[in-house]
């Protein structure tokens, strides 16, 4: 019963936060903000993951392909797992660990110490003046973030299979693109967008949400991740039904 | 001051991201290694399991890619993104291979002609073996096993060995004839056997050692009386005319 409720507030929470009237001259500001916060915040983050989830693809899939099957594959199995699958999943869980939980911890701040309060007494309405910047700059952002981190990772699989394995970087770019559809990347770009709106809507919803003081705060922000991270592999499921399935 | 310096970086950020994203496209599709490469037109009449992006060979080392099709008056126009080293002339044969008998993947073999005038347009042949077709062939070939009738090998057995039956008795028949006479032949044979066996003058004139010896002394005493007439004629014809 709780359960539900929640999921309902929740669905609630993300159409009040999207489908409210705005402009963009008033808001682009804090869209910019959101946007250095989630996408510039994140990148180092991101780059040194891609880079490791890039190498680790190539190792793993080595160690189970060569010797049985010819090495142009490791480039077609190590590039369609990075677009489809690794690289938006991989970039929306370090996201929505490090900006869900920020978000969340600063509304629920605000909250405790009646900012919000404050807004609505100042005919602002905090829905979009807090979640709906949130929301557009972590749309906008996760895409960016995801793309780089594509990149990031088949160059350091593609460095690390001409270095260390043995299969020259022309035969890994030619596994990587004979068996490349143009779907396998849009796929998974359409995913981040979904994710970008999970990881943001959550990390509001659960800062609007406090009541009481700092211990709810760190909870609410705990919440958040975990919250995030769960729908991100539910949608990630749901998105690869549709897509690929 | 400090909110440019920010909305500089998230511009940057978004351009970064948009190139990194066109990079990733083009590196993706495979159209990096398209830059030195012209284009040549292949008509085909069938282009099955051809997918953009399959490789060109010529002489065995991939030089170009297949970058799209078009149909054009009942036949499909594949153009050709081949290295721009590789002058084909206008006498090569262009063919679709497929790269394992099973698989789907198709490969483009260039065949370098002779002539002296390079081309770039040419009529190119699917050398696919087409499983398909070759499984329904099999089938139909089954199918002509399936209606031939086993009856009517029986049929024709039978009348073979009725027509061979008949033929057997007519000869039987006509040498019935012939047996009666050779079997008369052989009992009058054994009849004349019998005679010369048996105690009747013939078989005593057969048998007799005294006959022989007698016949032989008359011949002896013959010879010698026919010698005596030829030394002395006078002494037996005495020849008188008057």
């Amino acid at each position: 019963m709780n359960l539900f409720s929640k999921i309902g507030n929740f669905a609630i929470f993300l159409g009040r936060s999207i489908f409210i009237p705005w402009h963009i001259r008033t808001t682009k500001e804090r869209i910019y903000e959101q946007v250095h916060n989630v996408g510039i915040g994140s990148l180092p983050i991101i780059i040194i993951i891609a880079a490791f989830v890039g190498l680790v693809t190539t190792v793993q899939t080595s160690y189970q392909l060569i010797g049985s099957v010819p090495r142009y594959l490791l480039g077609s199995t190590v590039g369609r797992m990075v677009v489809i699958e690794l690289g938006p999943v991989l970039t929306a869980l370090m996201v929505s660990g490090r900006c869900a939980s920020s978000m969340a911890a600063e509304i629920g701040t605000m909250r405790v110490t009646e900012q919000i309060d404050a807004l609505e007494v100042m005919a602002i309405d905090p829905y979009r003046f807090l979640s709906l910047p949130r929301i557009i700059g972590t749309v906008i952002s996760m895409p960016l973030l995801c793309i780089i981190a594509e990149f990031d990772a088949l160059l350091f699989g593609g460095l690390y299979a001409h270095y260390f394995l043995n299969v020259p970087f022309s035969v890994f770019n030619y596994g990587l693109t004979h068996y490349f559809f143009i779907r396998d990347l849009f796929g998974g770009l359409v995913k981040t967008f979904f994710f970008g709106l999970v990881i943001s809507t959550a990390g509001c919803y659960f800062g609007f949400q406090v009541t009481g003081g700092a211990r709810e705060v760190g909870r609410s922000a705990t919440y958040a991740v975990v919250v995030s991270s769960i729908l991100i592999l539910i949608l990630d499921f749901l998105i690869a039904l549709v897509v690929f399935g | 001051m400090k909110n440019r310096f920010r909305d500089f970086l998230v511009g940057i950020f978004v351009i970064a991201g948009v190139v990194i994203f066109v990079i990733l496209y083009i590196w993706l599709t495979g159209r990096i290694s398209m830059r030195n490469t012209y284009d040549v037109k292949v008509y085909f009449d069938d282009v099955s399991g051809l997918k953009i992006g399959d490789p060109v060979l010529v002489f065995g080392l991939e030089k170009g890619k297949v970058k799209s099709f078009k149909i054009e008056n009942d036949k499909v126009l594949v153009i050709l993104g081949v290295d721009r080293k590789i002058l084909l002339p206008e006498d090569s044969r262009i063919v679709i291979r497929s790269v394992s008998y099973m698989g789907a993947d198709r490969y483009i073999k260039i065949t370098m002609g002779k002539s002296n005038k390079d081309a770039k347009v040419f009529y190119g042949v699917n050398e696919t073996l087409d499983l398909e077709a070759l499984v329904l062939q099999f089938d139909s070939l089954a199918r002509v096993f399936k209606s031939f009738k086993p009856p009517d090998l029986d049929k024709t057995i039978n009348r073979l060995f009725s027509e061979v039956n008949r033929n057997i008795k007519i000869l039987s028949e006509s040498m019935k004839t012939p047996t009666e006479k050779i079997d008369n032949l052989l009992a009058r044979l054994d009849s004349v056997t019998a005679l010369l066996k048996g105690e009747g003058t013939v078989a005593k004139l057969l048998k007799s050692d005294e006959l022989y010896n007698d016949i032989k002394k008359t011949n002896t005493a013959l010879q010698d009386l026919i010698e005596d007439i030829k030394a002395n004629p006078k002494k037996y014809i005495q020849i008188k005319v008057f």
